[in-house]
């Protein structure tokens, strides 16, 4: 039987047939036209035959365990690593330190803190933080205690 | 059909959890865990370096330019998943440094002394010697592709890699890993057809037309 263009095609396939690398349905394609010609059963021999080969030719590790422990002794102790995780983390703490040093002093002269605590006494149960906490929440400003002194 | 190795699903898992478990420690600076990692990987990526450097003593030197690497660079490598094909990667990139710096063809030839899988030990004499005689001329084809086909094929065949995988290894789109794949298959049968095939099977149907 002479090659039809469609053996071009298949022939082309064949290596990822023998890979498991084709979609079931083209395999199939595949299988059902080598079933029927001849010069492609050959094809797929051949190549079944190469991969066998190649697999059988595999190269030799038995040294090692030599080559194992050479890796081993030459490994040194690690040292700080910059990775992007640490020097993001690096990033973010520098940040808040620069953050604290330049916002937090206006934040403390200008918050009413008897406010911000209000809001947050509201936002939580009032089984957590009621009536047994018999305390004055309110706080007075900077700026009051500097006129008391 | 070609034999193929089928790990069961939990086998797979296992493993994963147990790289994952080295990989963390490594992190931390533990050269012991490491060590077990290069036992778990080491083989497989000695064999792939041998495949890409097949003369003796290339092999094992980037074998461990790969490893002082992986140490070094573990603590940012993202994902222990895909711990094997990182290692891959990075003795790709090595042994593509190596290709680069030989001078005088240090990572081609036919050296017959490169260790290879010996012959089976119940062939008789003559078998021994036709068996010795396959095996060098299959060793010498898989020599004489490209580099990149001789990743594709280590990657493939040896280590069972999907296509997926050997393009991410080797920085290649996947279509390109298949392409390459397909051309060494038919190098190596164009060049191995003698030796398989004694009875002369008939050529390739592109060779025909």
């Amino acid at each position: 039987m002479s090659p039809t263009p469609e053996c071009v095609l298949i022939e082309q396939r064949l290596p990822r047939v023998l890979e498991d690398d084709l979609p079931v349905g083209e395999t199939a394609l595949v299988v059902a036209h080598v079933e029927s010609c001849a010069s492609c059963a050959a094809a797929r021999a051949r190549f079944g035959a190469v991969r066998a080969a190649v697999q059988l030719e595999r190269p030799r590790v038995d040294d090692f365990a030599a080559l194992r422990a050479r890796v081993s002794e030459q490994l040194e102790p690690r040292r700080f690593a910059f990775t992007p995780r640490a020097m993001l983390a690096a990033a973010a703490m520098l940040a808040l330190a620069v953050g604290s040093v330049f916002v937090a002093p206006s934040v403390l002269e200008h918050a009413d803190f008897s406010t911000i605590l209000g809001h947050a006494r509201a936002g939580l149960p009032a089984l957590e933080l009621g009536s047994n906490l018999d305390v004055d929440w309110s706080i007075p400003r900077l700026s009051d205690l500097g006129a008391a002194r | 059909m070609v034999e193929r190795r089928h790990e069961p699903a939990v086998d797979v898992a296992a493993d994963a959890a147990i790289d994952r478990a080295l990989v963390n420690r490594a992190r931390a600076g533990d050269r012991m865990a490491f060590d077990e990692l290069v036992e778990r990987h080491g083989r497989a990526v000695l064999g792939y370096l041998r495949r890409l450097a097949p003369r003796q003593g290339d092999a094992e030197d980037l074998f461990q330019e790969t490893f002082l690497r992986a140490w070094r660079a573990i603590a940012s490598s993202t994902d222990p998943q895909r711990l094997r094909a990182w290692l891959l990667t990075i003795a790709t990139n090595v042994a593509r440094r190596g290709l680069a710096r030989a001078n005088a063809g240090a990572f081609e030839g036919l050296d017959s002394g490169s260790p290879h899988e010996p012959a089976a030990d119940d062939a008789t004499a003559l078998e021994r010697i036709a068996t010795g005689e396959r095996a060098s001329a299959v060793r010498d084809a898989i020599e004489r592709l490209p580099a990149r086909q001789r990743a594709v094929v280590a990657l493939r065949i040896d280590l069972d890699l999907p296509f997926v995988e050997i393009a991410r290894v080797l920085g290649i789109r996947e279509d390109n890993a298949r392409a390459h794949h397909y051309q060494a298959m038919k190098a190596l049968e164009r060049m191995l057809r003698p030796i398989l095939s004694p009875e002369s099977v008939p050529e390739s149907v592109e060779e025909r037309r």
